[in-house]
């Protein structure tokens, strides 16, 4: 047994039969972190100290009989999520030094459960951006290639889990932030259903689109951490007041009765070969597992999709950023008297070059005479791919396509050519734009690089894809296989 | 100066029926002066560099967005967010807030108990 390779339910099986401490537990990846942080940079703060606090409050609780599936069990946390007295950067020089002097909500609750904090994770800058490259301080390395990306922009979250430097992690999924690294680095990521995991504290990039979700080495860890974070929070308007039930409760490897769709627009242009023979071989497994397969459903408005989270997105995002004006937290531009050239050269010198580009993107869809033509037209094609979807959903349990249309790219390969990078989320952002909840899961490799198969639900549907997974994941290797790094 | 951005102002809210005569016609390539305006709005500084390569990248994907206008929209309400709720009110209650402190904590420039701003009237 190799500890950093622990999954959660393996680690809380030793850890209540004593036979480990969450202190060696949480020694074991902060020397993974040492040994493998050169190589891969998944991590932009690394909170040692604080960890080993929690480690032993938490051998405490598990002493005194107290203990929860996530006591004494580390984790890492994206970037953009609010820790109280830890740095909170969103990879940006805008929120370099900035200390947030609350928690957010899932912070809060994954506290509650005696957690471990060890590390914040590496990200594009304010979430923007499918390869990790975007950080405003150093790209993430794909540990099965570091010269490729880990994908984006939960990148660093990501990587962390592949490579053990913590159990599982938690990202942020605004058009595939969570699922495309997931898939890359052959890791199970979720993005719940929009409004099923609360945003208080989540630094916000577009908020119609934000989700939380987690990062894991299995589906059942997924399962156990999404029980931790979901559920109706008074203090983000938009979570949901519906009775979350017990993920765990839904894992069986019976597919019999399950209805499973093949959206045929998710496997044309672009897509590399590798990928969809991974794929389809994925999808006779789920039928020799019970499930009814169709392979021949259409959602004919896919094709836009890209184009309306690319207006919609930015739009908000360059109302969200309006708020860094260099006055209450955050980089400030002091050299002038000037409050107008203050704002400008504020923003000029805190943000990167994929920020600027999508608040001037989102600034011109949404500027006078513009607006009917990019921002409301998206919202009006945003309610058609909804309808799809729904239409979809009144025959089938769950649909699936692959994460992204090719395995991981090279570092530098697409950093220059935005709309080349767009394209890498143009499997993950429709489910975005209609607020689904998807799951992306390992399912092969392509010449030794990750390959991965998304699960679309319906609304609030995460026990069935979680079931879906679960099944195809108890009936295949390719989770527990390890990058060497 | 005022009267003069009055003027810019109006001459950028026409330029999109120029543009597309009525949203029909190919869209052509962001001018410079189009760039600064966008990045005004936005409060965003920019080098010539910055500008010259917007220009290139938002004209490309704008482009690239045109085919939204195929998609038949008549009669099809937008969507703002997906989730069945509306009018979240919270109740009107006393709760705690944070500290004055910890709220100044993060200031670049702060005056006692104010954050301090520059002169918005020049």
């Amino acid at each position: 047994m190799i500890t950093h390779q622990l999954t959660i339910h393996e680690a809380h099986r030793l850890l209540k039969a004593r036979q480990l401490s969450s202190v060696e537990l949480t020694k074991a990846c902060l020397e993974r972190i040492q040994e493998v942080e050169p190589k891969i940079h998944a991590l932009v703060t690394i909170t040692n100290e604080l960890a080993l606090s929690q480690a032993k409050k938490a051998d405490q609780l598990i002493t005194g009989g107290d203990i929860h599936p996530l006591t004494g069990i580390p984790v890492i946390i994206k970037d953009n999520m609010c820790t109280k007295g830890i740095p909170t950067t969103c990879s940006s020089r805008m929120l370099q030094n900035f200390v947030p002097p609350y928690d957010a909500t899932v912070v809060e609750k994954l506290n509650n459960c005696g957690a471990v904090i060890i590390g914040k994770a590496n990200m594009d800058e304010f979430a923007m951006g499918s390869s990790t490259e975007h950080s405003a301080f150093f790209p993430t390395h794909n540990p099965w290639d570091p010269s490729r990306v880990p994908g984006g922009s939960s990148g660093g979250s990501a990587v962390a889990v592949a490579t053990g430097e913590a159990v599982y992690a938690l990202g942020s999924d605004t058009g595939g932030s969570i699922r495309q690294p997931a898939g890359f680095c052959s890791v199970v990521g979720l993005k719940p259903t929009y409004g099923r995991v609360s945003r208080y504290g989540l630094v916000a990039f577009a908020s119609s689109l934000d989700q939380i979700g987690p990062l894991t080495k299995d589906v059942t860890d997924c399962a156990i951490v999404l029980n931790a974070i979901a559920g109706y929070d008074n203090r983000d308007s938009t979570s949901v007041p519906y009775p979350t039930p017990d993920y765990t409760q839904c894992l069986t490897t019976d597919l019999k009765g399950l209805n499973i769709g093949v959206p045929k627009e998710y496997f044309v242009t672009g897509m590399q070969a590798e990928v969809e023979t991974a794929l389809r071989a994925a999808i006779s497994k789920l039928e020799q597992l019970g499930a009814r397969v169709d392979w021949e459903v259409s959602l004919p408005h896919t094709p836009y999709a890209l184009a309306v989270y690319y207006i919609i997105a930015p739009s908000e995002a360059s109302a969200n950023l309006a708020r860094y004006d260099g006055v209450k937290y955050g980089f400030s531009y002091q050299d002038t008297d000037s409050i107008w050239e203050a704002l400008e050269k504020t923003r000029q010198f805190g943000f990167g070059d994929e920020v600027k580009r999508r608040i001037m993107l989102g600034t011109y869809a949404l500027s006078a005479g513009y607006y009917d033509a990019y921002y409301l037209k998206a919202q009006k094609v945003r309610t058609l791919i909804r309808q799809e979807f729904d239409q979809a959903f009144s025959k089938f349990d769950a649909l699936i396509t692959p994460t992204s249309p090719t395995v991981p790219f090279k570092i530098g390969e697409k950093v220059d050519d935005p709309l080349q990078m767009y394209l890498s989320d143009v499997c993950t952002l429709p489910i975005n734009i209609a607020g689904l909840p998807a799951i992306s899961m390992p399912a092969g490799f392509g010449n030794g690089l990750p390959i991965g198969m998304q699960l679309i639900g319906k609304p609030f549907g995460e026990e069935t894809i979680l079931r879906v997974a679960y099944a195809y994941e108890q009936a295949t290797d390719w989770h527990k296989r390890r990058p060497q790094i | 100066m005022g009267e003069k951005r009055r003027l810019n102002d109006l001459r950028m809210a026409l330029l999109p029926i120029l543009r597309y005569g009525w949203y029909n016609g190919q869209i052509m390539k962001l001018n410079r002066e189009e760039v600064l305006h966008i990045a005004r709005l936005a409060r965003l500084g920019l080098t010539d560099a910055e500008i010259n390569r917007l220009r290139e990248q938002l004209s490309d994907i704008l482009e690239n967005f045109e085919a939204l206008q195929q998609v038949d929209t008549s009669n099809v309400p937008p969507t703002a967010q997906s989730i069945p709720l509306q009018n979240v009110t919270r109740g009107d209650e006393v709760a705690d807030s944070l500290p004055q402190s910890q709220v100044l904590a993060n200031a670049p420039r702060k005056d006692g108990e104010y954050f301090r701003v520059r002169a918005v009237l020049e």
